[in-house]
């Protein structure tokens, strides 16, 4: 079949080449630019010769001025330029033949002014090497016609014009995020923004616009610009995109774009890597990019370059998050099915973000198919899942819903044991995407997710945790270069506590954060050179931090609530990325964050000269209903560069500082589902965070490898801690029960990765130190004496390797290695004897650390019926999670026995290799 | 298929706790009531063992005066114990012998303690009494260092309502839980500790009645080594009912024959029970995937000399109420199946042909015992290889010619092996309808 293609592609050529030859047919001078057909009109009607095409390939085409007579062969040459036609011209009869379905790939040099004969030589290598060479080659889709952008009657003045648009898939109308547009020939390009949109300034006249993104057929069109104007392109599917992992957006993007320290992976390439039980998980997948590390297996928390785990700003379509984890940490709250990417900013937060000191992570909400219905479904050892998706209006609205629960309860309900019967645990979450295109220039969304935890372990107590979250985005395109964003959000987390088994103790313990957020923002691309975005945001935040009420009638519960505490949030940014010289690119933001306490509110003076406590407040100053308590505030920097070395190297440096206003008090190392969010107050003040990072890009072996090195470097100052022994939940001398601080990290990122090919993935190599000084003139307020101390996730030696090998379109392999230092803990530095018994004396915090951790996993994906056109398609994933068995230590313990001995214990979480099986199926 | 009953079998006898799996996560929640539940299904589905023992390498040792004192309204000798802490990798710490021991009130008074053991002080005036309501500190001096506590009141000591016992089931094990009753009608305690002291009479299953009839029946008392606490802040009314003191389990011989509780209730202030239930989370309750940090945990006895020196401990200051019960093996339910605490107890008998014994006499209660292992390897190797003993022998009568001859190990048959057979003084036996 490739043989007969070939055979007819060079026959054509042939014919091509000796048409060129017989042409001397001479038009007279065309005054104005024509369409095809009008010229074809004009030539067969002056010449007496006869055209053979179809129309529906010349539609777009238009055939410039010639002042002069100009051969037909030449304009036709002109004409058929940048598309894939061809003539013959065979006597008085002009055949167009279109041979686009031959071609796969293109010559660099196709589109310049080259003798026909050229043509042909190139164009056959390029055909015999891409089908012999390269078979794993993307295949291009080339337009065999010219696109008209602009008016051709308006005659611009310029010589460069702005197109704008947006990149969509072509199967089920999401927008292609990071898709490149380019022109080769140039050197100009740009990426597309999150909602698939971008802006590109180009010269006017022909050109050669190229579309490229991961996963979908690379598209060629060739355009003729006369002034500004939209191009929208649909992207078709490449049918081989399971072999891929992306880590940083495109290959030559890391090198060449201003992101630094920014992680990308798309939801495909999540999918692929093996799962803790089977379960796919975005969160889990972030703690093997480098600089990203957890306290434990079973920790849904992840700190960010030794920043803590509230550090991160966990964003589900710009909606924040409060608690990322389901099941005490095992999983995270995101859906697989309802997820299209996620983005973690490590470095360089953009201005448009602010809030969190270490990171923002972005997971960004599939959109629903604007084409046609699907419906998917999915069983892992945890959890089934079923989602739901089409157009209700096509091509204009668009609908996702996907729901996911565990059946734990069902687990627990077969065995039939008493301990059990009494107990339960499970969750669920639903997340939904609504989206609808008004018109060119409206879209509005829809983005709801609501989680809910519960449990009871054999006891009267129940917990339940919840995230409740909402967000209408609203987008207006004002013209191709401006557009704007409004978004109103809400999200809501709490937990209860209730207890009901005797009926005098039965009580109800509530605790709710309320955010509630307007944010706008408009972008403006005035030309290639500059992007600026401003805008402002106003979040309120209403936290109740604890509610005791009786839970029945004859309960003796004393009712308890701490007073309620609010605060308004503002944030004002604008940010320009510009172009300085083609090696030299910047960002430079600002965003001014305030924050303001509201009351009613009380609040204490305490005396200096003793440590604070309760008994040292002197005065208190009783504020009014909304009444200013305090304000913080401070303009924040955000700035990033760029400078390219040479071809495949740059080197980019970024400062960013960050005033988080939100603080999670806990005293333990992971996250709780009863850890509370505070809201700074007069005594606890926004934590502050800034970061420098520099890192150096370079991709080697013609783009196939990226290696990045970066180096950083963070202080935060009014770090939380707690005095040892605090209570922290239903606390109503909390600000007496906390520390504060300052903190450092700092680390070198190594990154080597391979995106393309039959084997690829990562192998990432961290150092890192993050430390933590609580210093104060008081001895007992002091942590370690005042001197800096390991946080309890500095891990100094991180090592990952995640490899992926496709055998074939079914079946493909992967692999996970990861090593790290184990955690710092505090272990005894003396026991004693205390009433016949041994105790353990602590005393510097984090001075040791637990056995290194070691984990490899390895599954094997199987694809079931490839067919292009498949109405059901499966997916197995079959894996092993620690196929050493390794004993990694969650923590180490001490703990006094019965027997009045004191022993030491490793807690491992996953202490064997645990075998899942997982499948999911496509209708 | 999995077989997750098999995990079950699993018993452990501590608190509020259930096992689903070997595997030990357990959740705790800094709540009210402390729960100290297991966690499952992850473990049910992947069948791992979570929990393994583990040696830490800590070389790092600081030397910490130990302070153990308590002074309540209830009857002296009160004592004062000072030791020193010692490393992780040593068995004791040293006592602290020759300091100046003293309590001390605000009104000047002063009441010494002296050594009456090594590190061990002890009021000897027998007048001295803590009164209810007065405040006093702990002083002591070790060479040129001081140390003070700060002044600590006794607190209006609160009657224990009732102690009594309900038969449950916890972790899949039976037993016999001891809960107790106490309010304030005051309302003004809010804050208790109970520590207890257990006795239980027992029988050795072996014994030779002619010779050691007193070996057979002992006493064994036991004593709670942390106190238990609660609060009732969170309540309208100062009432604790129902609280768990001991849970005692099938596996237990306490409640075998007859067994009694002596409750000591405290009411305490409420920095001494947050260091009591702070001083039991750090040391009992760690293990948890979301344990507190561990670090120093300071009293309320502090070096005065100036140098900032870390003292551990307490002076435990408590208004103090007592109340004993009695639990008969008659008031038990049926199918209660206590063990009688000597399962591992074996014994084996051997008939010597009275004929074959010679005249190698040895000394001792069983002058034929060499005789025996001489005749009998299996008594030799018995008595040589796994410490058993002879402990009765029948003598061979005209109509059986045979030396009747029992061995067990003398933990077996000798109760003094692990109490008193002296009866306590406040024993009380079951009064007969």
């Amino acid at each position: 079949m490739k043989n007969a293609l070939l055979s007819l592609f060079i026959f054509i050529l042939i014919h091509h080449s000796t048409a060129q030859n017989n042409s001397k047919l001479v038009i007279s001078p065309i005054q104005n630019s024509v369409t095809f057909s009008e010229f074809v009109n004009n030539a067969e009607h002056n010449l007496n010769i006869k055209f053979f095409y179809k129309e529906n390939w010349v539609d777009s085409l238009i055939i410039m001025n010639y002042p002069d007579s100009t051969e037909l062969s030449t304009i036709l040459h002109d004409a058929f330029m940048l598309s894939k036609l061809s003539y013959i011209i065979d006597g008085s009869n002009i055949i167009i033949t279109n041979d686009n379905k031959l071609q796969t790939s293109l010559p660099e040099d196709f589109f310049t002014n080259k003798p026909a004969i050229n043509i042909k030589t190139k164009g056959t290598e390029a055909t015999n090497s891409s089908f012999i060479n390269k078979p794993e080659k993307k295949e291009v889709q080339i337009s065999n016609s010219i696109t008209v952008i602009g008016n051709p009657k308006v005659i611009s003045s310029e010589s460069n014009c702005s197109i704008s648009g947006k990149v969509l898939n072509h199967e089920d109308g999401q927008p292609v995020v990071g898709a490149q547009i380019y022109i080769q020939k140039l050197n100009i390009g740009t990426i597309t923004d999150p909602s698939g949109y971008y802006v590109l300034n180009v010269p006017v006249g022909k050109s050669e616009l190229m579309f490229k993104s991961m996963g979908l057929k690379d598209l060629s069109l060739p355009i003729h610009v006369y002034s500004n104007g939209s191009l929208n392109v649909n992207m078709e599917k490449s049918d081989v995109l399971i072999n891929e992992i992306k880590v940083i957006a495109e290959n030559n993007n890391n090198v060449k774009n201003l992101n630094m320290g920014v992680q990308q992976i798309n939801i495909d390439k999540i999918k692929q890597i093996t799962a803790t039980l089977g379960e796919v998980d975005v969160l889990k997948t972030a703690l093997l990019l480098p600089g990203v590390q957890t306290v434990g297996e079973g920790s849904s928390g992840f700190n960010v370059r030794g920043g803590s785990t509230d550090q991160n700003l966990i964003l589900f379509d710009d909606i924040p998050i409060f608690n990322s984890s389901h099941l005490f940490g095992f999983f995270s709250v995101f859906n697989p099915e309802t997820v299209k990417d996620f983005k973690l900013y490590k470095s360089g937060i953009p201005a448009t973000y602010g809030g969190r000191a270490s990171s923002v992570f972005d997971v960004e909400a599939k959109q629903g198919n604007l084409k046609k219905y699907a419906i998917s479904g999915g069983i892992s050892p945890v959890t089934g899942k079923l989602t739901l998706e089409g157009p209700i209006i096509k091509d204009k609205l668009s609908v996702i819903i996907g729901g996911r629960s565990t059946y734990s309860d069902w687990i627990l309900k077969q065995i039939d044991s008493p301990q059990t019967r009494k107990s339960s645990a499970n969750f669920y979450d639903i997340s939904t995407k609504i989206l609808y295109l008004l018109n060119d220039k409206n879209e509005i969304s829809f983005t709801g997710y609501l989680s809910r935890d519960n449990f009871t372990l054999n006891s009267d107590t129940a917990y339940h945790y919840q995230n409740k979250c909402a967000g209408l985005f609203f987008k207006h395109y004002f013209s191709p270069t401006v557009y704007s964003k409004i978004s109103g959000i809400y999200s809501n987390y709490q937990y209860n506590i209730t207890r009901d088994d005797d009926p005098e103790l039965a009580f109800n313990m509530k605790y709710d954060i309320d955010y509630k957020s307007v944010k706008s923002e408009l972008h403006y691309f005035p030309n290639s050179k500059h992007n600026f975005i401003v805008g402002s945001e106003i979040t309120r935040y209403d936290m109740t931090p604890g509610n005791m009420t009786p839970h029945s009638s004859e309960s003796d519960i004393t009712e308890f609530k701490l007073p309620k505490e609010q605060s308004i949030e503002t944030g004002l940014f604008l940010s320009n990325e510009f172009k300085i010289s083609n090696r030299f690119s910047a960002y430079l933001g600002v965003r001014l964050a305030n924050f303001f306490i509201l009351g009613p509110y009380k609040d204490y003076e305490y005396n200096p000269l003793v440590p604070k406590r309760v008994e040292s407040r002197m005065d208190s100053t009783q504020y009014a209903k909304n009444e200013i308590v305090k304000t913080y505030g401070e303009p924040e920097i955000r700035f990033s560069s760029r400078y390219i070395l040479g071809v495949n190297n740059s080197l980019k440096f970024s400062y960013n500082k960050v005033h988080q206003f939100v603080h999670m008090i806990s005293n333990s190392s992971a996250i709780s589902p009863t850890d509370v969010w505070k809201i700074s107050d007069p005594t606890i003040k926004p934590l502050i965070g800034e970061q420098f990072a520099l890192g150096y890009y370079h991709n080697l072996f013609t783009n196939t490898i990226e290696a990045s090195a970066e180096l950083y470097y963070k202080k935060t100052r009014n770090h939380l801690d707690y005095k040892s022994g605090a209570e922290l939940l239903l606390n109503p001398n909390l600000d007496v029960a906390l520390l504060s601080g300052i903190g450092r990290a700092y680390g070198l990122e190594l990154l080597l990765k391979k995106e393309k090919g039959k084997i690829n993935g990562w192998v990432s190599y961290t150092y890192s130190k993050s430390e933590l000084k609580i210093d104060s003139k008081f001895a007992e307020d002091r942590i370690n004496d005042g001197e800096y101390y390991p946080t309890d996730y500095d891990k100094t030696h991180d090592f990952t390797i995640v490899a992926n090998y496709k055998h074939s379109r079914r079946y493909s392999i992967s692999s996970t290695f990861t090593y790290s230092t184990g955690r710092p803990i505090s272990m005894p530095v003396a026991k004693y004897n205390f009433r016949n018994n041994q105790l353990l004396h602590y005393s510097n915090r984090n001075e040791y650390r637990i056995p290194d951790y070691l984990r490899w996993d390895i599954s094997l994906n199987i694809y079931e019926n490839l067919k292009s056109n498949k109405t059901i398609s499966n997916f197995w994933s079959i894996g092993i999670y620690n196929v050493t068995g390794r004993h990694n230590a969650y923590s180490v313990y001490f703990k006094s026995t019965e027997s009045r001995k004191l022993n030491g214990y490793l807690l491992s979480v996953f202490a064997k290799p645990i075998i899942n099986v997982s499948y999911n199926v496509r209708f | 298929m999995l077989d997750f009953n098999k995990k079950y079998s699993l018993k452990r006898s501590s608190g509020k706790r259930v096992f689903f799996t070997m595997c030990d996560i357990q959740l705790r929640s800094p709540m009210l009531r402390k729960i100290n539940y297991t966690f499952i299904i992850l473990c049910s589905i992947t069948l791992v063992n979570c929990v393994y023992k583990y040696e830490p390498d800590i070389s790092k040792y600081e030397n910490i005066l130990v302070v153990e004192a308590e002074l309540s309204n209830l009857p002296g000798p009160y004592e004062v114990k000072l030791s020193r802490s010692f490393g992780y990798g040593q068995k004791n710490g040293s006592p602290v012998c020759d300091a100046t021991v003293k309590f001390m009130d605000k009104t000047g008074l002063e009441i010494p303690l002296f050594e009456t053991n090594e590190g061990i002080y002890q009021t000897i005036d027998n007048s001295f009494q803590g009164i209810v309501g007065k405040s006093y500190k702990l002083h002591i001096e070790i060479d040129d260092e001081i140390y003070e506590s700060d002044f600590e009141t006794i607190k209006e000591p609160i009657p224990i309502d009732n102690i009594y016992w309900e038969f449950k089931k916890i972790d899949n094990n039976r037993g016999i839980d001891i809960l107790i009753d106490a309010h304030d009608s005051n309302n003004k305690t809010h804050f208790y500790a109970w520590d207890y002291e257990e006795t239980w009479k027992f029988h050795v299953p072996f014994n030779n009645y002619d010779l050691f009839p007193e070996l057979e029946e002992c006493y064994k008392s036991d004593r709670n080594t942390n106190f238990i606490t609660t609060s009732t802040t969170n309540r309208n009314n100062d009432i604790v009912k129902g609280h768990s003191l001991k849970f005692i389990t099938e596996e237990d011989n306490r409640l075998y024959l007859r067994y009694t509780i002596l409750v000591k209730q405290h009411s305490l202030s409420e920095p001494t029970y947050k260091y009591f239930k702070d001083l039991n989370e750090l040391n009992y309750n760690q293990g948890t995937l979301f344990d507190p940090i561990p670090g120093p945990l300071s009293g309320n006895i502090e070096n005065v000399s100036g140098n900032n020196k870390f003292v551990l401990g307490y002076f435990f200051v408590s208004g103090a109420t007592e109340k004993r019960i009695f639990i008969d093996r008659s008031e038990l339910p049926l199918n209660y199946y206590p063990t009688n605490g000597f399962k591992e107890c074996k014994r084996h008998i051997f008939e010597i042909p009275a004929d074959e014994i010679g005249n190698n006499k040895s000394d001792g209660l069983f002058p034929n015992e060499n005789e025996y292992r001489r005749i009998e390897p299996k008594i030799d190797s018995l008595i040589t290889q796994e410490n058993f003993l002879i402990y009765k022998e029948i003598i061979p009568a005209q109509s059986f010619p045979f030396y009747i001859v029992y061995l067990a190990k003398p933990a077996c048959y000798t109760c003094t092996a692990h109490g008193t057979n002296v009866v306590p003084d406040f024993w009380v036996e079951k009064e007969d309808n």
